[in-house]
């Protein structure tokens, strides 16, 4: 029955095999990856459908019970993120058809992006400490080949920093699991909830608790863990760096929001103050990195680490409605961030490059493209009645119930920045028109001119999936009541743990 | 469990190796403050 749970992560790996055994036919690896997308979204809703009715939903896998055995188990905050995961795997691989070059092609691009989804998914359906970490390495690791490949000179020095960092994190995130099992015994995160309440002296849990802070805020790209991420995720292909912005650092978060949840109920009282501390300087910090950006990928990089700064802000909140306006959130910020680094993409298919000020005109001569960029940007910058507004509502209410009010006001204040600097790409992009005095490019190609512009025709898997998420995160606003319904439920699934204690262990203590 | 570690950690490290080596070839440099290609500007 319960196959459910592990569908998620058995297909994309299914077709990571099925694209490797047609190696040597990018055509066919493509028809596979884009139908492993879509069926691993199929997959997503019918599970998420499931836990949705029938609640959290377990699988014990070899039918070794639990704490010996690995579990599997989907909450509705880990279903609701498998559906984004499909959501914006399909997205993706139909972008990719259509600009991922023939070179990144041959060297298994399609199979090591479905080896990365079933990574993501396996991280979120997990329920064993020791098998997050193994879902980590498996997604790590196709991250760090889909970074590297293709060779470039600065992608091979993004991709360096990018791994120093990730595995100093997977280390540390070791050595904990180690810790955590000298401490209790068992690394089933159900059974770890009970015993580590056990635990003397209880310095031992604050520990484990600031070190596993450490291991996924670097994932997360927290402030001051962050350097990876501005160092690295400008350099691969647009498709690539629209799936890592909307997908790596909320692995992160999800295992941050999982682990304080579950296991480290009692300590947050304790971790708040620095969780707080650190979401604001995540928020500032990101937001003025990104305000000083002239290139669109540099600039949508550092907003991914602002808006992680208000998902760190929803879990140091702690109470029920901060933790649905997380989830809320989390999703909005996945779609609206992945649809503009797909523009992104498209504005140098149309103008030959990602600098501001050498683009432009676009609101002339591609007004439906600057239409989906805009509704897009409006959203990430919190303007009603789009989904970021309603994200962002639900935070800042979440704050000023219990009187939170200075995270309030800097949520606001960037707020306003991310704005400035939406507008910045508006305006250099769209428009200002195309400068006149474009140089030729370096290979010989003749410069830009608004003709060519304006014969350039974007391919239909350029456009679609961009219309796709645009769609989607439309669709969030639009049916915010059904969706607040939803995330209010495995809000509260994440405060009340003993349903999902009960879930794993069976009833037994 | 340490299997699983160990399995894992020599796989990351043959990998690592790999691109080191790649990017001394590419950027001429193992100093990661010569390899400013793709720093923040």
């Amino acid at each position: 029955v319960n196959g459910l749970v592990l569908a998620p992560v058995l297909v994309p790996l299914v077709a990571a095999a099925l694209g490797l055994i047609a190696w040597r036919h990018p055509d066919l690896q493509r028809y596979v990856a884009v139908g492993g997308a879509a069926v691993l979204l199929l997959a997503g809703v019918v599970l998420l459908l499931a836990v949705e009715r029938d609640g959290i939903q377990t699988l014990q896998l070899g039918n070794w019970p639990a704490p010996f055995g690995i579990t599997m188990v989907a909450d509705l905050f880990a279903a609701i993120l498998v559906v984004l995961a499909g959501v914006l795997a399909v997205a993706v691989t139909l972008y990719s058809t259509a600009t991922i070059d023939p070179g990144r092609e041959r060297y298994a691009y399609y199979p090591l992006m479905m080896v990365l989804l079933a990574g993501v998914c396996g991280t979120f359906l997990t329920g064993d400490l020791f098998n997050l970490y193994v879902w980590f390495e498996v997604l790590l690791i196709a991250s760090f080949v889909l970074l590297a490949l293709g060779g470039e000179r600065a992608q091979l020095e993004g991709a360096l920093k990018y791994v120093a960092l990730n595995l100093i994190a997977s280390a540390v995130l070791l050595v904990t699991i180690g810790l955590v099992y000298g401490l209790t015994g068992t690394v089933n995160l159900a059974d770890l909830a009970g015993r580590l309440a056990q635990v003397e002296p209880d310095g031992m849990v604050y520990a484990v608790a600031a070190m596993l802070l450490v291991a996924f805020g670097i994932k997360a790209a927290l402030v001051p863990l962050f350097f990876w991420l501005p160092a690295s995720y400008h350099t691969p292909p647009v498709a690539v760096a629209a799936i890592f912005s909307g997908l790596l650092t909320k692995v992160g978060i999800y295992a941050l929001v999982r682990v304080f949840t579950l296991l480290f109920v009692e300590e947050m009282a304790d971790f708040q103050p620095l969780l707080l501390i650190v979401a604001a300087l995540t928020m500032i910090l990101g937001v003025i990195g990104a305000v000083a950006q002239h290139e669109m990928r540099r600039l949508l990089s550092f907003h991914i680490i602002s808006q992680i700064g208000y998902l760190v802000m929803g879990l140091a909140l702690f109470t029920m409605s901060a933790l649905a306006g997380l989830i809320y959130f989390l999703v909005h910020v996945a779609l609206a961030k992945s649809t503009l680094f797909l523009v992104a993409g498209a504005v140098k298919q149309l103008t030959g490059s990602f600098e501001l000020s050498k683009t432009g005109g676009l609101w002339a001569l591609k007004p439906g493209l600057a239409m989906l960029f805009g509704i897009a940007a409006m959203s990430l910058a919190g303007i009603p009645p789009f989904s970021g507004f309603l994200a962002k509502l639900a935070l800042i209410e979440a704050g000023l119930e219990i009187d939170r009010i200075v995270i309030v006001l800097i949520a606001l204040g960037v707020s306003l920045m991310t704005l400035y600097s939406m507008l910045k790409i508006w305006n250099a992009a769209f428009w200002k028109p195309l400068p006149s005095d474009l140089e030729p490019f370096a290979d010989g190609a003749a410069a830009v001119t608004r003709e060519r512009v304006a014969d350039t025709r974007l391919a239909l898997m350029v456009v679609a999936p961009i219309v796709f998420l645009v769609a989607c995160s439309l669709a969030l606003a639009l049916a915010a009541g059904p969706v607040f319904d939803l995330v209010d439920a495995a809000a509260l699934q994440l405060m009340e743990p003993a349903a999902y204690v009960e879930a794993v262990m069976g009833g037994t203590p | 469990m340490v299997l699983t570690a160990i399995v894992i950690s020599f796989a990351v490290l043959a990998f690592t190796l790999t691109l080191i080596h790649r990017v001394y070839q590419e950027g001429g440099s193992d100093d990661v403050d010569d390899l400013s290609e793709a720093d923040i500007q």
